[in-house]
């Protein structure tokens, strides 16, 4: 059967009509004084892309476009050519049905299973010489920008690094490594770094009703420091950024961010609920209540009194409400 | 400079260096771009491409790039005819791991240490001009029409030139300005400081930036060759200023109308509107003005410079004695990226392919090639590129080092 076709030489870009025979094996073209002949598995058959012309490729740059599909697929079916497995697919409205609940169920998996999974693994395998200078690094940068020095004495800061050591809280049972600093811009806090460093601010000494309240933010920084939550939450936020710059990026940076935002403080919220849990678990067995961490933050609210919290979804802590009601559950 | 004639001829007697060689009556015929894909159609080899990729972690997305662009090149037709992209997965695989690694340790080196942040970065800027080289050289190659090759002659010099041009203008007005101040400092000239500033200010906004930006398109559409037949880029400064300049009145109208909105809603409190930490609060109660320039540079400006920019920068583009003509609209752009918006917002990015064939057919159906001959006598004049020169192309260069 002849099939109508466009050949281009691959020298100009001159059209020659020409017709098109497929038998035995063999690509046949006869223009009006011109022909070509080339066996099938010669000849590269680019993918086949919707509506517009099929291709036939030739070795030296020459090719040969064909309209008519449908004959063309008959020509080369017949002398035993076959489309790849993913041109088939391609082309399957059913594959393509699949492939979209594959990429769902997939992505799902990933974000609630997977990548915890895979980052606590990761989170373990990383090199402590790293970890530390990352975390040294940290806290260079935020001495450089909110944190102040301290204005505790060096009396009290050993009372409390001793009270803090006797209690024996953590798994490390070499003396924990609080760092003492002050900032009027992050207000009453403590923070864990990478390497096991407790950051811990004055504002938050300040405002707590007892030492013992002091020593269950730590524990709670502890449990963070345990479960490794802040390479974690590094490792985790930046598969997330990325997958999400990859999914929406085209369209729009700002459209990432907000997606990005919500799937990662899901992250941290979970990291907050285990870091409280770890906490009350140390507390108990020391013969202390987790009622302590539940104590402290209603002092941090109260201090705050800051009208209604942000939207629970939006926000990297749980509503304190809620962890303050758990903790006194487990204080009973 | 016109390289389009055959070496052959131009060794010959001068004749009229400024109008092309053409004397034939033939009026100017423009021929449209047509783009013939379908969002269903591009759907199904996108979702495909989607799975892979999760599925191998990523690697497959080199694959992906080229089912993706052979699919909107071949859609892509003038005068009847597909483009080609004949990018092998493989080259685009190593670019991406080499951009991959120098993006993590850009990412990375700063946790470290500073200097070795600085170090990495520093690396970079000046590897740049030779990835934006190599990538324009890879995917210029890589495409044909008719069989015919297109390529990228720009030199590695002309990359950094028009890369850091800008750059060292802007280093050349700082120590002038400099200068200028300390001489208004010790002739107790205060109030000429502040027309130093605005006169800085708008230097840069109306002079350095559109030049380099210009620079920098001239560099891109300048060097790029279609077969043996070159492309030029003849553009006026003064055209890209006005477009910079326009952008300022809008940005400023924009900027009005933020104000009045924040002014009258004001204190209105949004759910949530108060919250702990207290640089969140300040943000918060910006809300209003916040919404309104930014949803007002993402929906006005942007389609506004991307219309008038893309314009500007085709229309002074010709190949041969042909030139094209770009006839985007700003309003048709903000409603095509507005519905885009709203469609992948509301499918959770599922939209995607639609948005994607839809933007390519706007821009392909908006472009016109303004051919100076008959097609058939162009096309047949038009011959491959010596082979020389795709061979040292083919060699250690081709990786494709763009994400």
């Amino acid at each position: 059967m002849e099939i109508p076709a466009v050949y281009y030489d691959g020298q100009t870009a001159r059209r020659y009509p020409i017709s098109l025979v497929i038998e035995q094996g063999v690509v046949s073209l006869y223009g009006p004084d011109f022909e070509r002949h080339e066996r099938v598995i010669d000849i590269e058959v680019p993918e086949h892309f919707g509506a517009g012309a099929r291709v036939l490729r030739f070795a030296d740059g020459a090719y040969c476009e064909v309209a008519d599909h449908a004959a063309l697929n008959t020509a080369l079916a017949a002398s035993g050519y076959r489309a790849g497995a993913l041109e088939r697919w391609q082309r399957s409205g059913s594959i393509a049905i699949a492939a979209l609940v594959g990429v769902v169920v997939i992505s799902v998996l990933a974000y609630y299973v997977g990548l915890p999974a895979a980052a606590d693994v990761v989170a373990r395998k990383v090199p402590m010489p790293f970890v530390a200078s990352l975390s040294r690094g940290a806290l260079a940068a935020l001495d450089g920008s909110s944190l102040n020095a301290s204005t505790l004495d060096a009396e009290r800061r050993a009372a409390l690094v001793r009270g803090y050591s006797a209690l024996k809280l953590g798994d490390n049972q070499a003396v924990p490594r609080i760092e003492f600093r002050s900032s009027p811009a992050l207000g009453a806090n403590a923070f864990a770094l990478p390497d096991g460093t407790v950051v811990l601010l004055d504002e938050l000494v300040a405002i707590a009703g007892s030492d013992d309240e002091i020593y269950a933010v730590l524990a709670h920084e502890q449990g963070h420091v345990h479960y490794r939550h802040s390479l974690r939450r590094l490792l985790q936020g930046s598969v997330v950024a990325t997958a999400m710059t990859a999914w929406l990026g085209d369209v729009s940076s700002m459209l990432v961010l907000l997606p990005t935002v919500l799937l990662e403080t899901r992250y941290s919220r979970r990291f907050e609920t285990e870091a409280d849990d770890y906490a009350a678990g140390q507390l108990r067995a020391r013969g202390l209540s987790p009622g302590l961490l539940a104590d402290a933050l209603e002092h941090l609210t109260a201090q705050r009194h800051g009208g209604p919290d942000i939207p629970d979804y939006l926000s990297s802590h749980p509503a304190t409400a809620e962890r303050i009601k758990n903790l006194r559950a487990a204080a009973e | 400079m016109d390289d389009a004639q055959p070496a052959a001829i131009s060794g010959d007697l001068p004749i009229e260096p400024e109008t092309p060689a053409i004397s034939l009556p033939f009026p100017p015929q423009p021929m449209a771009f047509k783009f013939v894909g379908s969002g269903a159609e591009y759907f199904r080899i996108w979702i495909v491409n989607v799975l892979l990729t999760i599925v191998t972690l990523g690697v497959y997305s080199a694959w992906a790039k080229v089912r993706r662009l052979r699919y909107f090149y071949r859609c892509t037709e003038f005068d009847g005819t597909g483009f080609e992209y004949h990018g092998r997965p493989l080259a685009i695989l190593i670019g991406r791991v080499i951009a991959v690694a120098l993006f993590v340790a850009y990412q990375y080196a700063a946790y470290v240490s500073k200097p070795l942040g600085a170090g990495v970065g520093l690396l970079l800027a000046v590897v740049a001009p030779w990835l934006m080289r190599n990538a324009l050289r890879f995917r210029l190659h890589n495409s044909s029409y008719r069989g015919l090759r297109f390529g990228f002659t720009g030199s590695l010099g002309d990359a950094y030139l028009a890369t850091f041009i800008g750059l060292i203008l802007l280093i050349v007005l700082g120590i002038a300005t400099a200068i200028l101040i300390g001489i208004e400092k010790t002739l107790q000239l205060p109030w000429l400081t502040g027309v130093t500033i605005l006169a800085v200010v708008l230097t840069v906004a109306f002079g350095i930036y559109p030049y380099w930006y210009r620079a920098f398109k001239e560099y891109q559409h300048g060097n790029a060759r279609f077969g043996n037949a070159a492309f030029r880029f003849n553009s006026r400064l003064a055209s890209f200023v006005w477009i910079f300049f326009q952008l300022l009145l809008i940005f400023i109208g924009i900027a009005i109308v933020s104000v009045v909105t924040q002014a009258m809603v004001g204190d209105t409190r949004f759910p949530g509107a108060a919250t702990q930490q207290k640089e969140l609060q300040g943000v918060l109660k910006m809300l209003p003005f916040l919404f309104v320039i930014y949803g007002g540079m993402l929906l006005v400006m942007l389609p506004f410079f991307r219309s008038r920019i893309d314009n500007l920068v085709w229309n002074s583009t010709a190949l041969g004695p042909h030139r094209f003509e770009n006839r985007l609209r700003a309003r048709d752009l903000i409603v095509l990226y507005l519905t885009n918006f709203i469609g992948i917002v509301c499918t959770l990015g599922f939209y995607t392919p639609w948005a994607m064939v839809r933007t390519a057919r706007y821009r392909a159906e908006h472009m016109t090639l303004i051919l100076a001959e008959p097609i058939d006598q162009v096309l047949a004049a038009t011959e491959a590129e010596n082979l020389a020169f795709g061979d040292e192309v083919g060699g250690v260069f081709d990786i494709d080092i763009s994400l």
